[in-house]
């Protein structure tokens, strides 16, 4: 569950007490995860946002998007 | 007219198609802002505020706006604590075999505004069938919900209440409702209509169900005219939304209505709504509902709940009048008149109660 403010995105997950707060580049990351789409994708997606290449924002991405599934706010899905 | 301030009113249509706004050039000053905060949180308009704020609709010093996005943040993270909480609940229903709907609130924040940030809520309704009525109170029991007021006699909510509130030790309010409000006009509804087709929204990933669009649009017309003697603005804002949203089948959305002989009730909805916000726009309905001319009875029972002075006695007159068999009103009167020696006898045992603890505070 999850909604937008002035602040950056509000996340709540289902079975914790947590509410997350993301700003900035994570919350710009939310926003394009609401398609699904494969890690080369969104990768893709935010280097197009920040006008920058893949190669420089892969890394931080994959982590921001480990913290998101360990938060339980995203799942990932297929093979 | 309304008693809500123009700026106010502004907040609250905001984003309207066709609305009239009263927005200053400049950003208000303190005494003023802080007014129009008090009244924002109080109506729950913080996610609308946000929006004018951000869209420079209302201009504002740096710490306005600071204290605006605070005060949006602050209800968001209440109505996800509210939404966690309905996704349990609905799914303790759903096991017990409890048929419920989400009626307000977070239905009508995903379904019927562009954002669910900016239809903010208080408390989670539900709705379910009157004959699972008892055993939805007996899941919500079962799951740490207290009732707040007591049942007048067994069957009574089945047959003729609105529903029920609970609340959590932590302060969350559950309304099970089983028809939308108490009196003449919610005892005329239809209650099979409810739940002949429905909208679905996801919550939590978790599809669940809500009223469809032209009943839930008919909830916000009781809600907006018969849900408080003073008229909030976010019901009359979910009227507008609705109905300017071109979405609705307004031939059934005029067939549901005149079943339910809920045509003054939509009227008075409509017209307020369309006052308030001085919204330009005319609809079929706005139309319908400019014209429409209440007739005496109908008059009085809207009086019922419109009167100031006006209290449970009336409204249980009134919905006398609505019950349609001889037998129903006997049941009515009956589990009535049991209720109220009973309330009497609670309250002079509540007397004494506090009467003794005072003595042993003197001491």
């Amino acid at each position: 569950m999850w909604r937008r403010t002035a602040r950056g995105v509000v996340l709540r997950p289902t079975h914790s007490d947590t509410v997350l707060l993301l700003e900035a580049s994570a919350r710009v990351l939310w926003e394009v995860l609401e398609r699904e789409l494969t890690l080369d994708e969104v990768v893709q997606a935010l280097a197009e946002v920040y006008d920058t290449t893949a190669t420089s924002v892969r890394e931080d991405i994959e982590g921001a998007l480990a913290r998101l599934e360990d938060a339980g706010v995203l799942a990932r899905v297929g093979a | 007219m309304s008693v809500h301030p123009p700026l106010l009113r502004s907040v609250a249509a905001h984003g309207l198609p066709g609305a009239s706004s009263a927005w200053p050039e400049l950003a208000l000053d303190d005494a003023a802002w802080h007014r129009l905060l008090s009244g924002v949180r109080a109506q729950r308009l913080s996610g609308l505020l946000a929006a004018a704020v951000a869209s420079g609709a209302l201009p504002v010093t740096a710490a306005q706006e600071e204290e605006a996005a605070s005060a949006h943040f602050e209800a968001v993270c209440g109505n996800l604590l509210i939404e966690a909480s309905a996704v349990h609940l609905l799914a303790r229903l759903e096991e017990a075999g409890v048929h419920a709907r989400v009626l307000k609130g977070s239905a009508v924040a995903h379904l019927d505004y562009p954002d669910p940030s900016l239809r903010l809520f208080a408390d989670l309704d539900l709705v379910v069938p009157s004959e699972q009525f008892g055993d939805a109170v007996a899941t919500l029991a079962a799951a740490g919900h207290h009732r707040l007021s007591a049942e007048p006699r067994p069957g009574f909510d089945r047959r003729f209440s609105k529903g029920a509130s609970f609340c959590t030790d932590e302060g969350l309010e559950v309304d099970l409702h089983r028809t939308f409000v108490m009196g003449p006009f919610g005892l005329r509804i239809r209650l099979e209509d409810l739940w002949e087709s429905c909208s679905t929204f996801e919550l939590g990933g978790r599809t669940v169900e809500a009223l469809d669009s032209e009943v839930r649009f008919l909830h916000a017309c009781f809600h907006a005219a018969l849900g408080d003697k003073v008229a909030r603005l976010v019901p009359q804002r979910d009227v507008a939304q609705m109905l300017l949203s071109g979405r609705l089948d307004l031939a059934r959305v005029h067939d549901l209505m005149t079943a339910w002989q809920a045509e003054p009730v939509v009227a008075r909805a409509v017209t307020m709504t369309w006052s308030t916000f001085g919204l330009a726009d005319i609809t079929a309905l706005s139309d319908w509902a400019r014209r429409f001319r209440a007739t005496p009875r109908q008059d009085a029972d809207l009086d019922v709940y419109l009167d100031p002075e006006g209290g449970y006695a009336e409204m249980s007159i009134a919905a006398l009048r609505a019950l349609p068999s001889l037998r129903q009103r006997a049941a009515f009167v009956y589990a009535l008149a049991f209720f109220a020696r009973r309330s009497t006898a609670t309250s002079r045992w509540r007397r004494a109660a506090q009467a003794a603890r005072r003595t042993v505070g003197v001491r």
